[in-house]
């Protein structure tokens, strides 16, 4: 970016996209009813009222503004219009909605079935809105130029916002129809809305742990970085919809299984791994480089079989319990099988911290990952010892035999949130191992020379060295994985998930907007405010030392 | 003291960086590693702390085989510095500093009372600089703290890998100076590797050059500089070795303490009767308090022949005098830049101590040129 732009051209465009919204489309329907299709209102078209004028004023103003030259005015200005804007189009339309409502024969004629007529916000006035938000981050842009703080900065950025919720709490918006629909659907959006949140974040945790070990395997292991960076490319590419239904079959199966025969599967595959992985490890540096990639490849391949088989049931499970948990069902629940999952995920950090943090070649990397589904073998056995002490009523609704257990009983199935949250855990993954490796790869080595040069250990050097370093680029990844998981969360509605993508779909069947954006705007919502939240905890966990050196 | 024992490292490519080096790095001396880029020098340096295996041989630290300890432990013991410095930036400048304590347990209250004193040291003010970010220091600064990062748990061995090569070199040699100050309070042993030959001569008690991983002459930076082995290392250490070698010595060590002097009281007659008694051309003129405050010679004497203020050639000591602890070197350039022939020798306050000639200096290259064409 050139430091002499003249005019600023965010605002300018965000100025245009609004008052092109007010002048040429529709910014509320009229509908008679909940079904029936509305009659469009211009803004010009909102008789006898002159008030509305000063709409269009907010959206030119913006436009001269930008080509003031004192850029800390001219951005505080910007900020004052765009916040006003983004406000203004709310409540004005509001009002206006009232005098329809209140005069609805008049405007759609003495023949219309009125019956609870609705006003609808349209087209016009999401331009308003997408405009106001625009400007104002022109305006934000200014300030950071001439160098205000930036705790003042993002004051400014949400004070309209803040304005806009309380707003909302106070009624102001209720004539929409998204608002009646909220009113009539607010428990079902509560719950809803915590189902969305749930899995989002068990999957995003789940994403994170195996995410993170996955980019600092790469990290490690140039032949290996390759293999993992290409799988999660490639499941990124898979439609969300296709690889929900791809895990529907296995799931249901997996499922349906008893549980002692999958444990004893899992040892024989966890067995299997450990072999092909020492076997590798003796006589893979003798093979040629491509035969050895290709031994790699079938390694890796039979690595994975106890590695997704374990990830599939313990998501599920880790959902299932902490739905418990957090369901206040008391009992042995869920929140001290999660304690003590972390406490098991940090045992087996510890017991193999010697090998699983360091940098020198040689040691060869695939047995770790057999060493470490070994650990997840006797994790997973005892979780089944919890299972098995938490089966009250509440958990299982009996106490079933051992042999009597099946994987439904850990919460696996073939629809519902099992595949849901498994998918959503891969769907994570490539951001979090790509930034993973890409921060701990960035991560100088004369560093890690001297810090191995002063006795710290390989543990050492990862916690305390490597990945402070690296954790602001594995924010990121975090934050485009949160938010990309709210996205596609909506459409695990699909197989029977729930969330909000329940609204949106129900909004779709009965070609009822104000459902979908029932659905919609608390999940926008959800992903601004994940983001900001994890904004948040970046900001306050990176050291001051490296701050702000890597900004998006 | 740390002893190579016929240390050879091949690393796993079939790559041979060190094939047999034996060596003895004394305790209290600096013993600078140096050769051409791919001699080993950074190779062996890095196998005393086992940051690279041995492959045959081994490495006494302290009568004991470096490989009986665990790694992490032998290296907590052994200071370690680096050229790119190697300073965690997410670390304060305190946090820096403590790591090898903190990884030997140290005590809190311990620690911070250390590491002001280990600032102190490195000449940065505690105060000032503790809670500061390595980003927020200059390269000078940031070398400081990774000397004092070294010295950390007060460990009796040092490996230092280029330590000011990152530095401009007007800050270099301010860093030097002040190591070389620190070394004389802490007496460390230390290996020091470097592949710049002026910073091997000033930061040597002895100079190991390296070839080939193997080593090709193992002496003080006069010995090594006076007689070259052969003629690998005569090219090393350059051409102008002999003026290198200047550069090792104290004037306050060459200079003749008798030397021709009258006192600013005295007379032109006791002045003439100094100089013919001394058979000498001329004489330094002292003050009472033994400053010097010029020269008088046998022509100005004639000229001026009643009044030894007259005949005097006066002149600040700091511009006609070198002081005693200026290197050869540097008198000689003083001597070639005035036309003295001989030039007085001082103290830090002026007050004459002796002289040097310029006849002895150039005796002494030649000496030293001479042994070194004969070895």
């Amino acid at each position: 970016m050139s430091a002499i732009q003249s005019q600023n051209r965010i605002a300018m465009l965000g100025s245009a996209v609004a008052t092109l919204g007010f002048f040429f489309l529709p910014i509320l329907s009229l509908r008679p009813n909940r079904l029936a299709s509305g009659v469009p209102f211009n803004l010009l078209q909102l008789q006898g009222d002159y008030r509305y004028i000063v709409l269009f004023a907010l959206a030119i103003v913006p436009f001269m503004v930008a080509f003031r030259k004192d850029v800390g005015t001219r951005g505080w200005l910007l900020v004052i219009l765009g916040n006003l804007l983004m406000l203004l189009t709310l409540v004005m339309p509001a009002l206006a909605g009232a005098h329809l409502l209140a005069n609805v024969k008049q405007y759609l004629g003495a023949n219309a079935f009125v019956s609870n007529p609705r006003v609808l916000p349209t087209a016009g006035l999401a331009l308003g809105l997408v405009g106001g938000y625009v400007t104002l981050f022109g305006g934000l842009r200014d300030l950071e130029r001439s160098g205000v703080e930036r705790g003042v900065r993002s004051l400014a950025a949400w004070v309209g916002v803040a304005l806009i919720f309380v707003m909302l709490i106070a009624g102001t918006f209720n004539v929409y129809s998204v608002m009646v629909e909220f009113h009539t659907n607010g428990a079902a959006l509560q719950q809803k809305f915590v189902e969305h949140l749930m899995f989002v974040v068990v999957s995003l945790v789940v994403g994170f742990v195996v995410g993170v070990g996955l980019g600092l395997w790469a990290s490690r292991d140039d032949r290996v970085s390759q293999v993992i960076l290409y799988t999660v490319g490639i499941i990124q590419t898979i439609p969300s919809l296709a690889l929900f239904g791809v895990l529907l079959v296995p799931m249901a199966r997996l499922g349906d299984a008893h549980f002692l025969p999958v444990a004893a599967f899992f040892g024989v595959s966890v067995a299997a791994a450990l072999i092909v992985g020492a076997l590798y490890r003796f006589i893979g540096s003798r093979l040629s480089g491509r035969l050895q990639t290709a031994a790699l490849i079938v390694t890796a391949l039979v690595a994975a079989v106890p590695l997704v088989l374990f990830t599939g049931v313990f998501v599920s499970f880790v959902y299932r319990a902490a739905r418990i948990g957090f369901g206040g069902g008391g009992g042995f629940g869920g929140i001290d099988n999660i304690i003590l999952a972390l406490v098991l995920v940090g045992l087996v950090l510890w017991g193999s911290r010697r090998w699983l943090f360091r940098r020198e070649g040689a040691f060869n990397t695939l047995l770790r990952v057999a060493y470490l589904l070994a650990y997840a073998g006797a994790f997973a056995v005892f979780l089944l010892m919890m299972v098995r002490a938490a089966a009250t009523d509440q958990f299982l609704g009996s106490v079933p035999s051992l042999a009597a257990l099946t994987i439904r009983n850990l919460g696996v199935s073939g629809i519902g949130v099992a595949p849901a949250l498994v998918a959503l855990t891969l769907y994570s993954l490539l951001p979090l191992v790509r930034n993973t490796y890409a921060g701990l790869k960035n991560v100088d080595n004369a560093i890690i020379d001297s810090g191995r040069g002063m006795g710290m250990t390989a543990a050492q050097i990862f916690f305390q060295i490597e990945f402070p370093l690296a954790f602001p680029v594995i924010m990121a990844g975090v934050r485009n994985a949160g938010v990309a998981l709210v996205g596609i969360g909506t459409v695990a509605t699909v197989i029977g998930a729930g969330g909000l993508g329940d609204f949106v779909i129900q909004g779709i069947v009965n070609t009822s907007v104000d459902q979908i954006l029932l659905g919609a705007i608390p999940a926008i919502a959800l992903a601004m405010v994940l983001d900001a939240v994890l904004r948040f905890v970046e900001g306050m966990l990176t050291s001051p030392g490296i701050r702000h050196v890597q900004n998006n | 003291m740390i002893e190579f024992q016929n240390v050879v490292k091949q690393f796993p490519d079939g790559f041979r960086a060190v094939s047999g080096l034996s060596l003895t790095v004394h305790d209290g001396e600096i013993t600078v590693l140096i050769g051409p880029s791919g001699c080993g020098k950074t190779t062996s340096m890095r196998m005393v702390n086992r940051l690279l295996s041995i492959t045959e041989g081994k490495i006494i630290v302290d009568g004991r085989d470096n490989r009986d300890f665990p790694a992490e432990e032998l290296r907590r013991k052994i200071g370690y510095a680096i050229q790119q410095i190697g300073l965690f930036p997410h670390m304060t400048v305190l946090q820096n500093i403590a790591v090898v304590p903190r990884l030997l347990g140290w005590e809190e209250d311990r620690i911070s009372r250390r590491v002001d004193e280990l600032l102190e040291l490195v000449g940065l003010e505690p105060d000032v600089n503790r809670d500061k970010y390595p980003r927020q220091l200059s390269g000078g600064q940031q070398q400081r703290v990774g000397v004092a990062r070294a010295l950390g748990a007060d460990p009796p061995i040092m490996l230092m890998d280029e330590p000011f090569g990152a530095i401009d070199p007007i800050t270099r040699e301010v860093l030097q100076d002040e190591f070389l100050e620190i070394q004389k309070r802490i007496s460390k042993t230390i290996i020091f590797v470097t592949h710049d030959i002026d910073e091997a001569i000033k930061m040597g008690d002895r100079i190991a050059i390296m070839r080939e991983g193997a080593l090709v002459q193992y002496d003080t930076p006069d010995t090594l500089l006076a007689r070259p082995r052969n003629r690998f290392v005569r090219d090393f250490v350059g051409a102008d070795r002999q003026l290198k070698r200047l550069g090792l010595m104290r004037v306050g060590e060459l200079m003749a303490k008798e030397t021709p002097v009258v006192s600013l009281r005295e007379t032109a007659d006791d002045a003439r009767r100094a100089i013919e008694g001394a058979g000498v051309k001329s004489a330094f003129v002292v003050d009472e308090e033994g400053v010097l405050k010029g020269w008088v010679d046998r022509e100005s004497l004639r000229e001026n022949p009643d009044s030894l203020l007259d005949a005097m050639n006066e002149g600040d000591f700091r511009e006609i005098g070198v002081r005693q602890s200026a290197t050869a070197r540097e008198a000689l350039s003083a001597m070639v830049a005035r036309g003295f022939r001989i030039t007085p020798v001082v103290n830090e306050h002026g007050v004459l101590v002796g002289s040097i000639t310029l006849r002895a200096l150039q005796e002494l290259a030649e000496q030293g040129w001479a042994e070194g064409e004969s070895a």
